[in-house]
């Protein structure tokens, strides 16, 4: 497994076990103040300005943990975490608010999914058969009857007759016009 | 004392990976030490900074931790090199021979008069 790799995993896990490392960290360096302050005790410092000395060798405690954690694990999820979790916490005393905030999201997004599923249906898609643009319609003006369910024998007559001699392209129609036939 | 040395990155791992190749299994505090009195106090580190590269270290499997008691009887974490990282310490090592050996060609050609 490649350096970053297994750093990346390394990272990751830590961020579950942040109590228990912190601790382990601070541990680790009150030993190592501890062990610095012992060796300038023995050049002769007072216990206090020995003590005081160490953390300044040391970089100061703050700060080393600070470097720690960073190094340790991933700073910018633990931060987008707390951040969230923030959030999360203040729409829950938030409650109204955030209920209406909900609703209102909710009803945009049905909406423009309303409205992008009929133009996509009516303008997007494709006719559902072959050549479309070869698709003619014909007005039927035969008297009673209008669609071509209902037609008589000699409306169907007519139709064909109007047929070849009155073709119009249809798909200017499509929207106003429910009549419609292939053309042979 | 010598003015410090500025470090160039990657530098204080490779010095933290040898000590331990050479010392055994040490705690932070006496890999700090060491990496001074070796640099004969050239390199005066700021001693948490070596904390960083010890989570790097072992973030890549090279080095391993495990508490044990330090020599004033205080529960200490000591680091020990990993076989991995022995390994790696020997390819770095060479890597920098090399690369040391031209940058010192390089700067003792300047010093030839220009023809």
């Amino acid at each position: 497994m490649s350096d970053a790799l297994r750093a990346f995993f390394s990272r990751l896990q830590a961020i579950f076990s942040r109590t228990q490392l912190d601790e382990d960290f601070n541990e680790e360096l009150a030993a190592h103040v501890d062990l610095l302050a012992a060796e300038n005790e023995k050049a002769g410092m007072a216990p206090e300005e020995a003590r005081r000395s160490a953390l300044v060798r040391l970089g100061g405690r703050e700060l080393t943990r600070e470097i720690h954690r960073e190094t340790r694990g991933l700073p910018f999820l633990e931060i987008f975490w707390q951040d969230f979790r923030y959030a999360l916490r203040t729409l829950r005393r938030d409650a109204r608010f955030f209920i209406a905030a909900v609703y209102i999201a909710g009803l945009g997004i049905g909406a423009s999914v309303t409205i992008f599923s009929v133009v996509n249906t009516l303008l997007l898609r494709p006719l559902p058969f072959q050549e479309p643009h070869a698709l003619s319609g014909s007005p039927m003006t035969t008297g009673e009857a209008v669609g071509y369910r209902h037609k008589p024998y000699r409306s169907t007559l007519s139709w064909s007759s109007a047929r070849r001699t009155n073709r119009f392209p249809i798909w200017p129609r499509i929207l106003r016009s429910t009549e419609w036939a292939t053309a042979s | 004392m010598s003015p410090q040395l500025e470090m160039l990155k990657g530098t204080l791992d490779l010095m933290v990976l040898q000590t331990l190749e050479a010392m055994g299994a040490l705690h932070g505090y006496g890999i700090a030490r060491r990496i001074e009195q070796i640099s004969g106090d050239s390199i005066l580190l700021n001693q948490g900074t070596i904390y960083a590269s010890l989570v790097r270290l072992q973030q890549r499997g090279l080095i391993r931790s495990e508490w044990g008691s330090s020599e004033n009887n205080r529960r200490a974490k000591f680091y020990s090199i990993t076989r991995r990282g022995s390994r790696r310490l020997a390819e770095t090592a060479e890597n920098w021979e090399q690369l040391s050996t031209v940058i010192a060609r390089f700067f003792a050609a300047q010093k030839e008069p220009s023809r």
